[in-house]
Formats: structure tokens, sequence, C-alpha cells
């Protein structure tokens, strides 16, 4: 199966601390990864190098066989808006938004001729969000803004979606929901890395890795 | 992006109307003090230029507490004295033209004048040089008998004809803006004026008790040689009899002081409001580079290019400044009538209306400017907020 992403000997020093020591990952499509560790480890400093949201002190990253860390940083902006989707820990809708606009947002960065809004409408009513798109964020409950912006992450149909604890403060039945739908995610044709505390959720990956002082070990391979 | 400028702009409406108002107040005083400036200004060169006489000579009993309302404004005075002071004058050293001018005034009943009653003066062609050379220049063959030109200013003038005191008279041409009372006044040969008078019943009544009207004169209107001494000339002219000499230029100096003491500590108090604006929306978007580095964050994490967020910050801060200075300037047109209505009521003074595209730059020209100013005061927030780590979505923590 063809790599989609790949990390080669990634490092990241904080202060003087490495938090990442020399890490290296494939990623396959149609693939779920999920990265489990302790809290403050590094697990989302690895997701947010992985989703271009920072610079690795060293080390090289391949999309599509790519060195996307030598892009331009504009190019990178691009590259991060078209190729990754991502959910974050917490939902992070802007709160002046409706649930609709919310899940349109990259849209409105990404040069795209697609329908979008029938796209965004299509996704909403999929996680069950459709009779509530004039919602403001401030009406939903927790569930319904984790689905929201799953919602967004998939509009413009990335080729990974970056998932950071996504079942963080969830109830056990919401949280296999949540996990229901990376599921489908993969099913869709989409690649997905999860970063989490949550030994459910990442027993239904392909492959689980642990991050332990800054190094990555593989536990499970499908 | 437009749309999350938009709602931005909407999410966050108090503390934006409050800047909006704040430069609204400022842009409003700054826009009604600078047109009145400029017509007091205007108005000042152009009595200096038009108007001809460094000092006019009235009758020692005219009511002298505001020697202006002769100068600039349009209101009757009926004031007379004998002809033939206008011959002494002109005898005097430093005097090098000397022309008299006869007031009366139309009724408030005429037809054509349905407002307040204007003043009338004849001058002297044989003499003028104030009118005649104008004259010259627009009516060659001069003004017929049954003519009469009018002043700028006058209104309640309907087609080309006017009727004074009962006859009419074919409107010759308008004036051009002198910025004196010639601007609010009809004029007519002072042989007219007089015949107007001795043929009027009303007028006849009122004035019989000063004598027969051919042989007197309102005003003297004296130019003086360059260089000559004003003082000793008004001494020589005091000396002459019962007259009262009113110095145009230490007039319109009085004026211009007051005014511009006024317009200076108007004007000076809207910069000053401006300035506080401006301030108030730095320090704002500012303050929200911190607030809002999570969102923005949020955005360059779906896709926004660091360009992106300084469009955003620096278009809101032009819809805010854009917003304050369109109801500024609003406001400041309703000011500036207002205020000019009211200085009018407590002063004469000489005045030229700014015209139409005066007022079209002042107000694109504020636009331009205000807009570069706020554009400015977001350029250091908007140059922070494009230089965020995107992987502040990731580390902080919720956001508005």
């Amino acid at each position: 199966m063809a790599e989609l992403f790949e990390l080669r000997d990634v490092k990241k020093n904080y202060a003087g601390n490495t938090i990442l020591n020399g890490i290296s990952l494939s990623l396959l499509k149609k693939h779920i990864i999920a990265i489990t560790g302790d809290s403050g480890v590094g697990k989302t400093t690895l997701l947010s190098i992985m989703g271009l949201l920072q610079q690795p002190s060293s080390g090289e990253l391949f999309a599509n066989g790519i060195a996307v860390n030598k892009l331009q940083l504009s190019e990178q902006a691009k590259l991060r808006g078209k190729y990754f989707g991502f959910v974050f820990q917490r939902a992070r809708l802007i709160g002046s938004l409706s649930v609709l606009e919310n899940v349109l947002v990259p849209a409105r960065f990404a040069k795209t001729e697609d329908d979008v809004i029938k796209r965004a409408k299509f996704l909403l009513k999929k996680f069950g969000m459709s009779n509530r798109l004039n919602y403001k964020p401030q009406e939903l409950s927790v569930g319904q803004l984790r689905r929201v912006s799953l919602a967004r992450a998939l509009l413009l149909r990335p080729s990974i979606i970056l998932a950071d604890e996504p079942t963080n403060d969830l109830d056990p039945s919401l949280a296999e929901t949540v996990a229901e739908y990376f599921l489908q995610i993969r099913n869709d044709g989409m690649s997905v890395v999860i970063v989490t505390h949550d030994y459910a959720l990442a027993n239904r990956a392909d492959q689980v890795f642990h991050l332990e002082h800054g190094q990555l070990s593989q536990i499970t391979h499908a | 992006m437009a749309f999350l400028i938009w709602q931005s702009l909407l999410h966050r409406k108090l503390q934006n109307m409050a800047i909006v108002f704040s430069i609204a107040i400022g842009v409003g005083i700054v826009f009604c003090i600078i047109p009145i400036f400029s017509g007091v200004s205007k108005g000042m060169d152009l009595s200096r230029q038009r108007m001809g006489a460094d000092i006019v000579v009235v009758p020692g009993n005219a009511v002298m507490e505001e020697p202006s309302l002769i100068l600039f404004s349009g209101a009757p005075v009926n004031i007379y004295m004998p002809e033939n002071i206008t011959d002494t004058i002109r005898k005097i050293p430093g005097v090098s033209n000397a022309t008299s001018q006869f007031f009366t005034h139309t009724l408030t009943a005429d037809c054509c004048s349905v407002g307040d009653s204007i003043r009338l003066i004849g001058y002297d062609p044989s003499s003028d040089w104030i009118i005649s050379p104008w004259l010259k220049s627009v009516r060659p063959d001069g003004l017929q008998s049954d003519e009469v030109i009018i002043g700028a200013k006058v209104q309640n003038i309907f087609g080309d004809k006017i009727s004074i005191l009962g006859q009419m008279f074919k409107i010759a041409a308008v004036l051009e803006e002198t910025g004196t009372s010639m601007d609010y006044s009809i004029l007519t040969n002072i042989d007219e004026a007089r015949n107007l008078v001795t043929s009027n019943p009303q007028l006849k009544i009122a004035l019989k008790d000063v004598g027969p009207t051919d042989k007197l004169i309102s005003a003297v209107m004296v130019k003086t040689t360059e260089g000559a001494n004003l003082e000793n000339i008004v001494e020589k002219i005091q000396e002459t009899g019962y007259v009262h000499p009113i110095v145009a230029s230490e007039v319109k100096k009085h004026i211009n002081d007051q005014f511009n003491l006024l317009l200076y500590l108007l004007g000076g108090t809207g910069i000053l409001i401006v300035l506080l604006s401006i301030f108030q929306l730095f320090s704002r978007f500012y303050t929200l580079t911190w607030e809002r580095q999570t969102e923005w964050g949020l955005y360059l994490a779906l896709g926004a290019w660091a360009r992106d967020i300084a469009v955003i910050v620096i278009s809101e801060a032009i819809c805010v400044v854009l917003a304050g200075v369109v109801i500024g300037l609003f406001a400041g047109g309703g000011l500036y009538w207002t205020g000019l209505q009211l200085l009018k009521a407590h002063q004469s003074f000489p005045f030229v209306n700014p015209s139409g595209i005066f007022f079209t730059i002042l107000s694109l020209a504020m636009l331009v400017v205000f807009s570069c100013i706020g554009a400015l005061a977001a350029w250091i927030p908007a140059y922070q907020g494009s230089h965020i780590e995107p992987s502040t979505i990731m580390t902080r923590g919720e956001f508005d």
C-alpha cells in the first residue's frame, strides 16, 4: 500500500529539553494510527508537527514523496488546508458563527470550486446535525460540538485527519460513537492519526504506537 | 474572508460601536470646522480683493456697536450724511479715491422678496472703482435705469425680474461673491436709488427728517495710496465733520482673531478626539492580538495564510474607522450647517460658502486619511497576528 505521509528522524527540542527524539513513522492510505502516551510526553507536539502547525528542530516530513517541511510557509499553509483535517481536543468552533458557517470556515481560505455548502450540509446530516444548522456553538452539547468539528475537518476531503484526544471529556457511549465516525472516515478513503489516552479508542486503530521519553514504540499492527 | 470579518465585527458590537462613535465625534468636529475656517478665510481674502475700500466712512450718528454689520451683513441701515463730504475726503493726503454710496432697503412686503427686507445700495458710476470695472466685463453697455445687480447671496428672487418698492427692475447681473455686505444687497445707480426713496410714500415719510435725498449719501468708500498712514488719514477724516471712519482691515483682523481662536480651539478638540480614538483603536487591536491568538491559530490550522490574518485584522480596523468617518461626515455636515447659522445669528463676518467640490474632496480626503491611519493603527497587531505559531490552536485555552 502507498505511503501517504512519512516522518524521518524527527526531533523537537524546547528550551534545552528533548521532547521528540528521532521519530520515524509512516502512514498508509486508508489507515488509522493511534498514538498513546502519558500527559506531557509530546503527543500533541508530534501531531502538530505532522500537521505542519510547527516546525521540527530537525528531521524530515514527506507527503506523497515531497519534503513538505522544506516548503515555504505559504505553501505549507496551502497544503495544511487541503491535505489535513484537524479535530482538536476541544471543538474550537467560532462563537459568532452558526454550525453551518463553522463547518464552512476552511472553504473561506481555500480556493475551491466544489459546492462546499452542499457538502457541509451532507456532512452535518451524516453526523446527525442537520436540524442544528443555524445553532450557535454555545447552544450545543459537547458531543454535538465534537461532531461539528469533525464535519469541518472533512469538508475539503483531506487525505489525513489528525485528531487530538477526540474522545476526551466524552461519556463512553459518545466516545464509542466518535470512534465509529473514525472508522467511517477510513472507509471513505482517508487516513487518520489519533493521539489519545483512550485505549478503547486506540484499540480500534490499525496501528498503535506508544510515545515515551521522546521515542515511539509500536504496540500493535493490524 | 469578508464574511469572517463582518461576523467578527458584529460579534464585538459594543466595543466596535464605542470606537465608531468616538471617531465619528472627532471627524464630525473636524469636518464642521474645516469648511467654516475655509469659508471665513476665503471671505476675508475676497473682501480684501473685491471690496477695495480701505476705510468706510459712515455718519457719526450711525450705531457703531458692531461695525462688521455695515461691512459684512446685508442688514438694512438707513444712515445719511451730506454728499459734499466725499469731495472733502478725496482731498486728504494719502487718499487715492473716494466714492459715495446711498443705502436704502426693500420693503418686506414686496412681491419678490417675501422674507426680510434687503439692503439697496446706490453706487456712483462716475467715481466707483468697486462695481463698475466688474460690470464692464459682464455688461459692457452699463446698467440701464430699470436694471439692478443683485448680490450673490440675495435670496427669494424668482426669475430675471425683481420688484423693489413697487417698481419692476430687470436683474442685469448677479455679483460674484465678495465676502462683504454687497453679497446680501441689491445694487443700482445712486440716482435711481434716491428716486426710489422719493417716489415711495412710506420711505419718504421715514426719511422726511433727513432732508432732500438727492444731496445725501450713506457711506463713502475710501481707497488709500500704497503705504499711506491709515491712522493719519482716519484722524483727518474725523476732522471733516460728524463722521465715523471704519478701518476695514482692523474690523477684519478683529473678526479673524475671534474666529481663529474659536476654530483652533474646536479644531484642536476634534483632532484630539480623533487621535484618542485612533489610540483606542490601536490598543484594542493590540489587545486582540493576545485575546484572539487561538482564533487566528485556528484559521492558520484550517489553511489561512499569515497574510490572510493580517488582512482580517487590518480590514476590521478599516471597517471600524470607515463607519466612524461616514457617520462623522454626516454628523459634521449637520454640525456645520447648524453652527454656521448660530455664528451668523450672533456675528457678521465675511463668509464664502465652500463649493460642493470642496465638500466632496474634503469627504474623500478624510475617508482616505482616516482609513490609512486606521490601517497604520492595526499594523503592529496585524503583523503580530500574522506571525503567531499555528500550533497555538493546540496549546491555548478556549476562545470567544
